[in-house]
Formats: C-alpha cells, sequence, structure tokens
C-alpha cells in the first residue's frame, strides 16, 4: 500500500496538451475514482501513473519515491485493462503466474498466492482453462487476479467494466468494491460512468479538458458541485439548468425565468445573492430532478407533461411548455400520468445550486 | 446467364493450368523419341527411365540435398530477422513504425533484377560466390521483406494493451519478444516460412548468378543443365521438375490454410 501524489502532472502530445499540470494526493488505502467524458485525461493520467505514458511535467511519487522515470516495472502497480489484456496463449493459472515468474518467486510462493487469489474471485475450477474458454465476467476476474497475485502497492483500473454487459458490470462494481475493502489497497479506478463513480470511490476527481474539476466525496461532488460542468456530469437523470435572473423587490429575493417561473430564494441564498452582487443579474438555477414536487405550497410552475418514463419505482417526466428549459423531473404519482396532463410542480428551494453564467462557477 | 458464363471461365482457367501440368506427367514417363513422335499423347511405352537416370547420372540428390540446405537456412534466418523487425514495427510508437514497415514493403517492390549487377559485385567482393552460405546470404535478404510483411501485419494487430499488461507485469522487451509477441505470432510465423520456402525452392535467378560448382548446384539450376543448345530432353527436364515440386505440392496440401492467410497478410490493420 502507497500513497500516489501527483504534482502539477502534465502531457503533451505535440502542441496539444491532454493534462494540464494537475494536483492530486491519493491516501494510502484510499478508493479514487477518476471520472469524466471522453478525452479529459483521465487515462492519460492513469497511464502516466502506471509508466505507459511518459510525463511531460511535472513529479509523480508513489510512497515516498519519485517515479518519473522509473519504468513501468519497477514501479509496484498492476494494472486491470479495459479489454482484459490477458495473454491468450497461456491458461489461468500461467496467465497470473506470468508476472511472479518473471519477479523470480520461490514454485511454493506462487502456488500459494494463485490459490488464494482464485479462491477470493472464485476461479478455482478454471486454473487450467484458456482465456477464449471464458466468458467476459471470468475474464475480468482472470484479470484481477493476475492484478491481486502481484500484490502491489497500487492497483490501477482502466475503465474495467466498459466491455461486461449490464447486470454483470453491476455484479462486478460490487464486487471490485468488496476486494479493495478486503484487500485495503490502493486503487486509482478510471471510468466515465458516473454511477460507477459514485457507487465505487472513496472520493471522486471529476475531470475535463485536462484540468481537475472537483475533488470530494461521491456526496460532496453529488450535493455541492464547485461548477456547472460538475453539477451537470455527475448525478443521472442531469441536474437540470433553468438560465433567469436574480429579481429583488419588497416582498423578496426571487430567481425569475421565463415562462412565469418565479420561485423565492430562501433567506440565506437571498442573503449571498445580495452580498456577492448578483441582484438584478443573469444567473443559472441549478435543480436536481429529484428536488422537484408536485401540489407545493409555493414557488409553483405551471407545466405540461410531455414524455412520462415510467421507472418502476418512479416516474421520469419531461415538459413540453417550459420553452427552452430543458427539465425533468424525477416524481411519485398513485396512477401513471398522461402526456398534456397540467402539473403544478414545486421546487425544494433549500436544494437547489446558483451558478454564474460567466464563470460557470456555483454562488455559495 | 452470368453464373454459367462464370462457370466456363474456370473451366478454361482450370483448362489452363492442368492441361500442361498433364503434359509434364505424361512426358516425364516418355521416351525422347516417344516424346518427339507423340509429345501430346499418352506414353507409350510407359518407362520410368527418366526417374532412375536422374538419381543414377544426374546427381539429384547433391541437387535435392543443396537446396534443402539453402531452403531451409534462408528460412530460419529470415524467420529470426523478420519476427524481430515486426517486433520493433509493432513497438515503436506513431510514425516511426509505419515508415519502418513502409521501407521493407518497400524492399518487396524492387525486381531481383535491379539488383542483380551491384548484387554480384559485393557477393564476389565478400568472396562467397560459389559457395552455400552467400547463396543463402543473398536469398535470406531478398525474401526478408515478404516475411516482415507478413509477420510485422499480423504483429501490428496484437493487442497494445496485453503488451502493455506484460510490461507492467515485469516482462523486459526481450521477454515479451519472446514469451508473448512470438507464440502468439505463430500462425504469421508459419505463414511466412511457407512463403519463403516456395520462393527459396523455386528460385532460378540467384543460384544462376552465384553457384556455378557442379557439387553445389540446386534443383532449378541443375534442371537448366538438361536444356541444351541444339536437342533439349524434355522427358528429363520434366521428371526433375516433378521430383522438385514434390515438397511444395506436400506443403501446400497440409498447409493450405497458411497459404491463404498469406494472401490477406496486412488486409486488417490492427
Amino acid at each position: 500500500m502507497a500513497r500516489v501524489l501527483l504534482e502539477k502532472i502534465r502531457k503533451n502530445y505535440g502542441d496539444f496538451e491532454a493534462v494540464k499540470g494537475i494536483d492530486l494526493e491519493i491516501h494510502d488505502g484510499e478508493f479514487v475514482v477518476l471520472v469524466g467524458p471522453s478525452g479529459c485525461g483521465k487515462s492519460t493520467t492513469l497511464r502516466m501513473i502506471a509508466g505507459l505514458e511518459e510525463i511531460s511535467g511535472g513529479s509523480l511519487y508513489i510512497g515516498d519515491r519519485l517515479v518519473n522515470d522509473v519504468p513501468p516495472k519497477d514501479r509496484d502497480i498492476a494494472m486491470v485493462f479495459q479489454n482484459y489484456a490477458l495473454y491468450p496463449h497461456m491458461n489461468v493459472w500461467e496467465n497470473m503466474a506470468f508476472g511472479l515468474k518473471l519477479r523470480k518467486l520461490p514454485k511454493e510462493e506462487i502456488e500459494k498466492r494463485i490459490n488464494e487469489a482464485a479462491k477470493i474471485l472464485g476461479l478455482e475450477n478454471q486454473l487450467t482453462k484458456k482465456p477464449g474458454q471464458l466468458s467476459g465476467g471470468q475474464r475480468q476476474r482472470v484479470a484481477l487476479g493476475r492484478a491481486i497475485v502481484r500484490e502491489p502497492k497500487v492497483f490501477l483500473m482502466d475503465e474495467p467494466l466498459s466491455n461486461l454487459d449490464a447486470k454483470l458490470r453491476v455484479q462486478m462494481r460490487t464486487e471490485i468494491s468488496k476486494l479493495s475493502q478486503r484487500l485495503g489497497v490502493t486503487v486509482v479506478y478510471v471510468t466515465h460512468d458516473q454511477t460507477e463513480a459514485m457507487t465505487m470511490g472513496d472520493r471522486i476527481v471529476v475531470m475535463k479538458d485536462g484540468i481537475i474539476q472537483q475533488v470530494g466525496t461521491p456526496e460532496e461532488v453529488y450535493h455541492s458541485p464547485d461548477n456547472l460542468f460538475v453539477a451537470g456530469f455527475i448525478g443521472s437523470p442531469a441536474m437540470n439548468f433553468i438560465k433567469g435572473k436574480i429579481a429583488k423587490n419588497a416582498s423578496g429575493v426571487f430567481f425569475v425565468a421565463e415562462p412565469g417561473i418565479k420561485l423565492e430564494l430562501t433567506e440565506k441564498q437571498a442573503e449571498t445573492m445580495v452580498n456577492k452582487g448578483f441582484a438584478d443579474k443573469e444567473i443559472i438555477l441549478g435543480v436536481r430532478p429529484e428536488f422537484f414536487t408536485v401540489k407545493p405550497a409555493d414557488n409553483k410552475i405551471n407545466a405540461v407533461l410531455d414524455v412520462v418514463e415510467n421507472m418502476g419505482s418512479e416516474y421520469y417526466v419531461y415538459f413540453s411548455n417550459l420553452a427552452n428549459q430543458d427539465i425533468v423531473a424525477r416524481l411519485q404519482f398513485e396512477k401513471t400520468p398522461h402526456t398534456g396532463e397540467k402539473l403544478e410542480l414545486g421546487v425544494v428551494m433549500e436544494r437547489v445550486h446558483f451558478f454564474d453564467p460567466a464563470t460557470e462557477k456555483v454562488i455559495r | 446467364m452470368f453464373k454459367y458464363g462464370k462457370r466456363v471461365l474456370l473451366l478454361i482457367y482450370a483448362a489452363l493450368i492442368i492441361v500442361p501440368l498433364t503434359m509434364v506427367v505424361f512426358t516425364s514417363f516418355k521416351s525422347t523419341q516417344n516424346f518427339y513422335h507423340n509429345p501430346i499423347g499418352i506414353p507409350e511405352p510407359f518407362i520410368v527411365d527418366n526417374y532412375v537416370a536422374m538419381f543414377e547420372r544426374a546427381n539429384m540428390f547433391t541437387y535435392f540435398k543443396n537446396s534443402v540446405i539453402v531452403t531451409a537456412s534462408t528460412i530460419i534466418i529470415v524467420l529470426i530477422l523478420a519476427s524481430m523487425i515486426s517486433y520493433c514495427i509493432m513497438r515503436l510508437k506513431g510514425w516511426k513504425g509505419n515508415l519502418l514497415y513502409s521501407f521493407f514493403i518497400l524492399g518487396m517492390m524492387l525486381p531481383a533484377q535491379v539488383n542483380m549487377i551491384p548484387l554480384y559485385g559485393i557477393v564476389s567482393k565478400l568472396g562467397l560466390t560459389n559457395s552455400r552460405i552467400g547463396l543463402i546470404l543473398v536469398s535470406s535478404t531478398a525474401f526478408l521483406s515478404v516475411a516482415v510483411y507478413i509477420i510485422g501485419g499480423y504483429m501490428k494487430t496484437l493487442s497494445h494493451e496485453m503488451i502493455e499488461a506484460s510490461s507492467i507485469d515485469g516482462a523486459s522487451e526481450w521477454q515479451i519478444y519472446t514469451r508473448i509477441a512470438l507464440p502468439l505470432s505463430a500462425p504469421a510465423m508459419a505463414t511466412a516460412a511457407i512463403f519463403v520456402f516456395v520462393m527459396v525452392w523455386n528460385d532460378l535467378l540467384y543460384p544462376l548468378l552465384f553457384i556455378t560448382d557442379n557439387a553445389l548446384k540446386t534443383m532449378p539450376l541443375a534442371l537448366l543443365d538438361f536444356q541444351g543448345e541444339y536437342l533439349t530432353n524434355y522427358p528429363m527436364i520434366f521428371a526433375g521438375v516433378l521430383i522438385a515440386s514434390i515438397p511444395v505440392v506436400i506443403a501446400y496440401l497440409f498447409l493450405q490454410k497458411y497459404f491463404v492467410a498469406g494472401m490477406t497478410a496486412g488486409a486488417t490493420k490492427g
């Protein structure tokens, strides 16, 4: 186990800067998820930690050792790849033993470690099979096994579940979480799937365009996003953004937007907005789909149902009359609502976020 | 209509191959006299004298042995070098690998006749004319590019992540080459081996250029001896041709799938 420290890490491909000087400390035994859309630099960052990509600038420490110029095999890391990257000509046992044999471990030790890993991963009966004879889930387990037997300081995982079907992905998600807790190892996990990030990570690192947007626990990133990007990226369905204005009059401070949306701010919000000079200024309101209510006492929005998606326990409802405002709400109804139905929609104002349209940062 | 047209075309094509081949087989069992009287018909009498003479009078065993030594040595050298070069092509990042690959493909495009004179100059300066080693070295360089084309094209399709996984597992470049890339490229190596085998075994140009000593001649070169200035002993030549082609036919029968693989090598990009 070891901490991983990234200081001003950069990666350039010619003139293109894929990772733009990021700082990040991953604590000993922590499960950190790098998440972001394609091309955000998350995989490049992971590959730099692995030593598969040269670091263009900055310092990378694993434990207390500066590893910028240390080859992958000497970094004491193990990596699990998206397409498993198993050796197709070797059977499961040989796949797991490969790294140990290269390190010239005694035969008994190799045997012991593989048997333990196979037991943990339920691969005891598959040891003599070749990867081609295994299912996707089993192959991913072998890839995990190959990493476990090495007993590395740091586990690196590059979208390991992307090639699995939905059901197996959920199952493997919990298995990897359990495994990391059981082994107590440091894990750096890359994914573009925010559900994986939310469910697996002790901390989430949200990236975009080679820059870290926010680092925090899943709760922090979900409930207190730092900016528009994080707010929109984390959460499914995504947060609703409504463009409007802050209006102040004798009866209070309101968020006003077309068509006819008028929501009164809480005292604290009103104070912040006024103090920070956003009165009568353009602003973006962020509301998560679950913070809409039906039959509200005040802060009403008159909405017409457009599309209703029945998710079983709840409904995802889209509205047609809120011009330009693409809004989805997670609501519960006693009986299935219909397209065209009129609804009074409320907003839980305590849980909304305000963003500065110029900087896209949250206003707190 | 189109279906029948296609069949007729294929029948004509088949005839173009089968008829001369049948003539070669028939002729090899004829006496010279019989051949000049009746060049196309069935042998009358049916004799095996040409084959017997091949081995008794014409040193066929020596030529066969020379061909085997030259071909086998060339295949071994070509496979070792081509697999190493292919590994480099696969591992070199970006345009460098493609440039190296293109360089070898360029070698395939140059006709052998273009190099004949400078090559002869080099080989004779090295004192390697009339030696098996000289012929083996020349053949190896000449057919290396075909092997690189086949093996390199295949190695490029190997999973990049798998190679990276092995380097994280602790393998050095040499270990990745010998324990991962090489075993996985076995089908391409087999294909390249067969292609090189057919080309070297049937090659006439290089033995003709560099070998004059009768004891060092390979089969195709030896067969030329039966062609005289005034009279050509066709039955004898054809018997020799048939003997020479036996290994190729056997190879083709057993390793057909690798021939086909070679035809499409490099067609898919990794």
